[in-house]
């Protein structure tokens, strides 16, 4: 098996001409991209964009193939379409549910809100975009796909509650009532929500699946159900599949983790990295050393490329990033090269130049292994 | 037993109105002077809606407030403004504060940040953060001595409340998750005691230290012999087991309203979960309260919720057995 094979996380700016305003800038950008990654046909979206005779589910197509080809160009062995075709990953998964209300915008930090959801009634799935979404991808790909879908913990924690706590006994104690509102609030999202997800994607084909818990560690107590709700999804169902954490504390992962029915374990790091080079001492992938110390089975995909910064890292530094994180686990084929996160914050020239980068960092790391 | 009075017990959610003038102004669209008269206004409303429902302590919202800290992150001498970091547990981040030097105030927080002047004649709520919290929420990089840091921190909040003069609050409320994250040693006690009565001494009005988040049975019994004169608690997160048979000569409010989700609850719902409290915790007085402050809700059923805790306390007030 190749070492530090090369994946994307999930998610990509939005091409040019998704933008709201298509003037000739953004025509010029999509030429420009569609050459250069060697998008077939792209001068018939080109010719659309500027007489504007085109539908914006055509352009939602368009902008899935340019994503492909974009992680493609950049010489990944996994890819995917960038999300092109997605709200955020939040409001897309539970816009098509039954059973939620969207309630309006909350705080994140400062003036950065999301669109916050109650769950209602016991939620339904109803609507299912991940299958078009997918086969399109399938049918334009020449790498293999990895599907991202958020996860059952992450979407209950994300959401208001207003069924589960309301139909709990009025006489159990708040704590109570609440914990257990919650774990049936988190396993009918696994169950009737993002588990028939990943059965039609694997139906049709899928066989990586990545889902994204960012919220895994936000209440430690609850790390555990993070992961039972992990193996209630993915029960017989025979794929692979990568789980993704970011920005959290990882030690609070453990021990529950080591019972994930996963494949993968993709987490950010090179966010807490120096971007000094060196395979001695790197900060920011310490953390590996509990996996070790764990004899954690499943491969890690440790971020090697920072999502919210347009530093481009030289090739250098990620294998140096690399070849410390197969030192820390003592074996560099549990090794998968990827960046922290989705890059839907850094524009495409930034993202596709730290693409380059992570392709060319990994290649440097497999020739330093293989030459001994 | 006696509801005596009820008040919010946190910063309030902004309007998507402001959110959307916030990002303007981060974008360079707006001026910082336009996003305060819209501020402005909004708490002006807010004043005038707890007016109306008889709240006994009156909140302006907090609405320029990016988070608790920032205020004094980005004013006192130093301070650094540092990295996003998760407000405990919530999908909620603010900016640490990175102690770079001992703390020295130069120039008055509150007044630019605080609609003092629609607060004239207004009994009414400030909210900060306890001292100890905003050390343990804070990288200490200056101070040998920790219990230093929040003593100093102590002292500053008692200067920003003289600076207020005749318009300064009449209750100020201390945000306090930190002293139920975990129950603190004595020594770490102590020092926060000294810290409150500090605080007490220096602010003429009513001194309520809200414990939030988590049990607040890990700051049982010695938060009940602190020099305060309100305990607030959140009985979301509170075993009640670990606080029965206690007493308190001051006031307990009571966080009958769950700030961090959306179901509206009843007025009979939140007079069972303060009859549940009264029966364990024997006080001179009860408040009714929010559990947290509001912003975790959008503001329409942030709203939504003031009505009903107000109503709930139209209820109660005085007449509960």
């Amino acid at each position: 098996m190749k070492l530090f094979p090369t994946q994307e996380v999930g998610s990509l700016m939005r091409a040019p001409f998704l933008r709201k305003r298509l003037d000739d800038v953004v025509i010029s950008e999509a030429e420009y991209w569609g050459k250069m990654l060697g998008v077939e046909g792209y001068e018939v979206l080109v010719d659309k964009l500027r007489r504007k005779e085109y539908t914006q589910e055509e352009l939602r197509d368009w902008a899935s193939l340019y994503a492909i080809r974009f992680h493609e160009a950049a010489g990944l062995d996994v890819v995917w379409d960038g999300e092109q075709k997605r709200i955020e990953m939040y409001e897309h998964a539970l816009r098509q549910v039954k059973g939620v209300e969207f309630l309006g915008k909350v705080k994140v930090w400062d003036a950065e809100t999301y669109n916050k959801a109650a769950i209602k009634s016991k939620p339904q799935l109803v609507e299912n975009s991940y299958v078009p979404e997918f086969l399109f991808a399938k049918r334009h790909a020449r790498r293999e796909l990895k599907v991202p879908i958020t996860g059952p913990y992450t979407l209950s924690d994300w959401s208001f509650d207003e069924y589960y706590v309301a139909k709990a006994r009025p006489s159990e104690s708040l704590i109570e009532r609440r914990r257990e509102a919650r774990r049936e609030m988190v396993f009918d999202l696994a169950k009737e929500v993002v588990r028939p997800v990943v059965l039609s994607l694997v139906e049709n084909g899928a066989n990586r699946i990545q889902i994204d818990e960012p919220a895994a560690t936000t209440k430690p107590g609850e790390v555990g159900l993070f992961v039972e709700a992990f193996n209630e999804l993915v029960k017989g169902i025979n794929a692979r599949f990568t789980i993704h954490i970011c920005y959290s504390d990882y030690r609070l992962l453990f021990p529950h983790i080591l019972e994930a029915k996963a494949h993968e374990l993709s987490i950010e790091c090179a966010n807490r990295d120096t971007v000094r080079l060196g395979q001695n001492e790197r900060i920011g992938y310490e953390v590996l050393k509990l996996f070790k110390e764990y004899s954690a089975n499943f491969m890690i995909a440790p971020g090697v490329i920072d999502v919210h910064s347009d530093y481009i890292e030289p090739p250098e530094l990620v294998r140096d990033r690399l070849l410390y994180a197969a030192k820390v686990l003592d074996d560099p084929s549990r090794i998968i090269a990827c960046n922290d996160c989705g890059l839907r914050t850094r524009r495409w020239d930034v993202a596709f130049r730290k693409e380059k980068s992570l392709v060319e960092g990994a290649r440097l790391a497999r020739e330093a292994i293989e030459r001994g | 037993m006696e509801v005596e009075a009820c008040h919010l017990g946190g910063v309030m959610p902004r309007s998507e109105e402001l959110i959307m003038a916030f990002r303007r102004f981060a974008e360079g669209r707006e001026t910082y002077d336009s996003v305060v008269a819209l501020a402005r206004r909004e708490a002006s409303a807010l004043i005038e809606m707890q007016r109306r429902l008889g709240m006994t302590y009156i909140v302006e919202g907090q609405l320029l407030w990016h988070d608790i800290l920032r205020p004094f992150a980005e004013h006192l001498e130093g301070v650094k403004v540092g990295p996003l970091t998760r407000w405990f547990d919530n999908n909620l981040f603010y900016k640490k504060p990175v102690i770079v030097s001992n703390l020295v105030r130069t120039t008055s927080i509150l007044e630019k940040y605080v609609f003092t002047d629609l607060l004239k004649g207004v009994n009414w709520k400030l909210i900060l953060l306890e001292p100890y919290t905003f050390y343990s929420l804070s990288t200490n990089q200056s101070y040998s001595r920790w219990e230093d840091l929040v003593l100093d921190f102590a002292g500053i909040i008692v200067d920003e409340l003289r600076s207020l003069k005749d318009s300064g609050p009449a209750l100020l409320q201390l945000s306090a998750p930190s002293l139920v994250e975990k129950r603190l040693d004595m020594d770490r006690v102590e020092t926060v005691k000294e810290a409150l009565r500090v605080i007490k001494n220096g602010f003429g009005g009513l001194l309520m230290v809200h414990l939030f988040f988590y049990d607040a049975s890990n700051a049982f019994p010695w938060i009940l012999d602190a020099p305060v004169d309100i305990v607030g608690i959140d009985p979301y997160s509170t075993n009640l087991e670990r606080v029965r048979g206690y007493s308190f000569e001051g006031a307990l409010a009571i966080g009958c309203i769950d700030a961090r989700n959306s179901y509206v609850e009843s007025s009979e719902e939140i007079g069972a979960i303060l009859s549940s409290m009264v029966r364990c915790v024997n006080a001179k007085s009860y408040h009714l309260t929010t559990n947290t402050d509001l912003e975790y809700l959008p503001r329409r059923v942030a709203d939504a919720k003031i009505e009903r805790l107000a109503a709930a306390y139209r209820l109660l007030r005085g007449g509960l057995s």
